[in-house]
């Protein structure tokens, strides 16, 4: 029988590692992560979860010590923020090249300098293209829900994954979480089987040497596996959704169907999003939010299918590239490129460094989207001018 | 085990994940190397300081790897007759040139001959080699004339033994217990020594009867006069003497080296000269991190003492399969056979670890052709 408890964003990560059954954790502790793998460390203390904790000194040992424990068969999990996940930068692309179903659960915090705590999403942003899909979160629930998938399909496309929360939004603010059944949990994500069997005696070399001649190979096989995600993760929601009663796709649309305006928004932002919308909705405007999950896979015939034929789209990116805009922004856009009745798009760089993105803010993108004719890049909203 | 190389000719000829599908002993990463380990000959300070040779490092290895004393013994009377004499009148120059001397206390060398000669004492008998029918007169029973007749009895010899009085080993009484003395003798006689007492042989009338005359020096110091000291010829016919020397290890080693000639000399066989060590082992080349320190046994009563004591013992020059150079190998190219490591040259990179890691100086690296 499911139980419901009230627990934090970082807590909710916890259990959700517990009740996916992972058998090593590596972390080292960062703020706001620290909780996440505080809170696991008691349960494999009190006997609440069989794994074994390694302790390390560096977020690089960490993934490391995942990236071993996944060889040999077992459902590793770690967690990070911001520098620490940026110092595991060389073993995460060691995660993916050597395709190990590792789920790490980064909880967004802005990189320093200046030093800071606070969200944004540039942290596993910079990430992006080491091989990791990710999986952005807008509640605990969600949060909860999203590691055990990640597992399900990490573990059949064999590539690892990512599950990011906003720093304090979500980490630190305690909301109800429905733990469900674990003998209904099992049902769904049954033990990982590793794709290769070390068997000491019979030695093979993992991530060795490849040539000129096969490296490209793999890097294909990487790609066709991550564009094979994009229906794992749509299937493998549907039935989360069968089993639990709460159904995920890639991407979210609100309130889409007859909107000609649209708000586009990734991460913890999306609910007061949904307030904005309501109260747009409220004044006769015709406005929906579409909310993007899985940026890696990135969902392109999705996208397309939800935004061909509206008139304009605003991107609300808490991240930036610099030299270019906000990352959200560039890659919906180029998406939407190759469509005949293709929206305006404009992005708009809020919320960085932790400064709140409130309704008032979102409602003036609206406006301010719905009355520039310029094709503007990089709007910042909110900047002490 | 199945090493065939793999073709790649389709994306399906891959795996999905960058793990080879063979063994990776498909590579013989061993062509990368310009330089090879190899297990050269080197000796110990002990066994070179010793005048009988004694190979000190292999007898202890027998203890320490097997707890095997009775190889042991054995491995020492290969060398030297009476351990359960030198164990209590060697001067043990070993124990002077011991490495350990450097590092906290020498090894108990001397203790542990004379533990093994005890402990051997009434399972020892001589393994005659070959009956001849040549008769061997020993005149005089010090510890020289002993020697030369458990040689020359050895090597198949009738060996007949002339005292003035009736003692043997008559040069040592009353610094080795009688009952040793007494076994000592018995080995001899049931190896076929024939004991003539209270004689007053004389060179001259021994020609008639014996090819070969060894005249002990300490029992007729005046008797003859030594012409070679390497091969004993006196200036007698027939008759031979060795040096004595207050060393009592140099002055049995000299009354065997004048024996083994005899032996030569009888079958026709060319005499050579013992063949030298190779080069020592230096306390430089000796790696202290593998040792701790310990007190070492000075007194060895029990089986349990001996193998302490030579545990101690830091094997200088003597593979003791210790098997740094098997565990420290990154490629595994180092195989354990028989105890003792063997190189794989076919992946053997030449990294030379197992060469930096071998605490006893064994190991080198040699360049390729």
């Amino acid at each position: 029988m499911s139980v419901k408890k009230v627990l934090t964003g970082n807590h909710a990560v916890s259990y959700g590692a517990m009740v996916s059954r992972v058998q090593v954790i590596s972390a080292y502790p960062i703020t706001p992560q620290t909780q996440v793998v505080e809170l696991l460390s008691e349960m494999v203390a009190d006997g609440l979860l069989k794994a074994i904790f390694v302790n390390v000194e560096s977020e690089h040992s960490a993934m490391s010590a995942c990236v071993s424990a996944s060889a040999a068969g077992a459902r590793a999990f770690t967690a990070t923020s911001a520098q620490g996940l940026a110092l595991m930068h060389e073993m995460l692309h060691w995660a993916a090249g050597d395709r190990l179903p590792i789920v790490l659960a980064d909880i967004n915090r802005a990189m320093a300098p200046p030093w800071t705590i606070w969200t944004d999403q540039n942290d596993s942003l910079s990430q992006r293209d080491t091989g990791w899909m990710q999986v952005y979160v807008e509640s605990n629930q969600e949060a909860f829900d999203s590691i055990i998938l990640a597992y399900k399909v990490a573990e059949q496309i064999y590539l690892p994954c990512m599950v990011v929360l906003d720093a304090f939004v979500l980490s630190h603010t305690s909301e109800p979480i429905e733990i469900y059944d674990q003998e209904k949990i099992d049902e769904f994500l049954p033990p990982y089987k590793p794709m290769v069997t070390i068997e000491p005696g019979k030695p093979i070399g993992y991530g060795a040497l490849a040539g000129p001649d096969t490296y490209m190979e793999f890097r294909y096989k990487m790609q066709k596996a991550m564009e094979k995600a994009v229906s794992v993760f749509e299937k493998e929601g549907k039935l989360f959704g069968e089993m639990f009663g709460r159904t995920y796709d890639l991407v979210e649309p609100y309130m889409l169907d007859d909107a000609e305006y649209v708000i586009v928004t990734v991460g913890a932002v999306t609910s007061t999003a949904r307030v904005a919308i309501q109260e747009l909705r409220k004044k006769g405007e015709k406005v929906g939010l579409l909310k993007l999950r899985v940026v890696r896979p990135f969902p392109f015939e999705k996208l397309r299918n939800i935004l061909k034929g509206k008139k304009k789209v605003a991107i609300i990116d808490r991240n930036i590239s610099f030299g270019h805009h906000g990352i959200f922004y560039e890659e919906i856009k180029s998406a939407l490129y190759p469509l005949q009745d293709r929206p305006i798009v404009y992005g708009y760089i809020a919320g960085l460094g932790g400064r709140d993105v409130t309704v008032g803010d979102i409602i003036g993108i609206y406006e301010d989207m719905k009355k520039r004719e310029t094709l503007d890049e990089a709007i910042w909203r909110g900047v002490k001018l | 085990m199945d090493i065939k190389p793999i073709i790649v000719n389709s994306l399906n000829d891959l795996p999905e994940a960058p793990v080879s599908q063979g063994v990776t002993l498909v590579k013989k990463t061993g062509t990368w190397k310009n330089v090879r380990p190899v297990t050269v000959s080197r000796s110990a300070p002990c066994e070179n300081a010793c005048p009988l040779r004694i190979r000190i490092p292999d007898f202890i290895n027998f203890l320490t790897t097997n707890s095997d004393a009775e190889s042991a013994a054995l491995e020492i009377i290969k060398w030297n007759p009476f351990p359960t004499i030198t164990g209590r009148l060697c001067p043990a120059k070993c124990e002077v040139g011991c490495n350990r001397n450097k590092y906290d206390d020498k090894i108990s060398i001397k203790e542990l001959e004379r533990f093994l000669g005890d402990l051997y004492l009434d399972k020892k008998s001589i393994d005659i080699k070959e009956k001849k029918h040549e008769r061997v007169a020993i005149l005089g029973g010090s510890i020289s004339g002993m020697a030369a007749s458990y040689i020359l009895l050895k090597e198949g010899f009738e060996v007949h033994l002339f005292l003035k009085g009736n003692e043997t080993f008559e040069d040592i009484r009353g610094k080795v217990p009688e009952e040793i003395l007494g076994k000592e003798l018995k080995i001899l006689q049931n190896a076929g020594l024939r004991l003539n007492v209270n004689t007053s042989a004389k060179i001259s009338e021994l020609q008639k009867e014996f090819k070969y005359i060894f005249v002990s020096s300490s029992s007729y110091p005046q008797m003859v006069s030594i012409e070679d000291p390497k091969t004993g010829k006196t200036n007698f016919e027939g008759a031979f003497s060795s040096k004595e020397d207050q060393d009592i290890s140099r002055t049995i080693k000299n009354a065997i080296g004048v024996a083994i000639y005899i032996a030569s000399k009888a079958s026709g066989k060319e005499y050579k000269d013992e063949e030298k060590l190779p080069r020592v082992v230096s306390y430089k080349e000796i790696i202290e991190d593998y040792f701790n320190h310990e007190n070492a046994v000075k007194e060895i009563n029990e089986l349990e003492d001996a193998i302490k004591e030579a545990s101690r013992c830091f094997s200088c020059g003597t593979c003791n399969s210790c098997g740094n150079c098997y565990v420290f190998c990154p490629d595994s190219a180092v195989k354990w056979v028989n105890n003792l490591p063997e190189f794989d040259y076919d992946y053997c990179k030449g990294c030379g670890i197992c060469v930096t890691e071998c605490p006893r100086g064994i190991l080198e690296l040699i360049p390729e052709k």
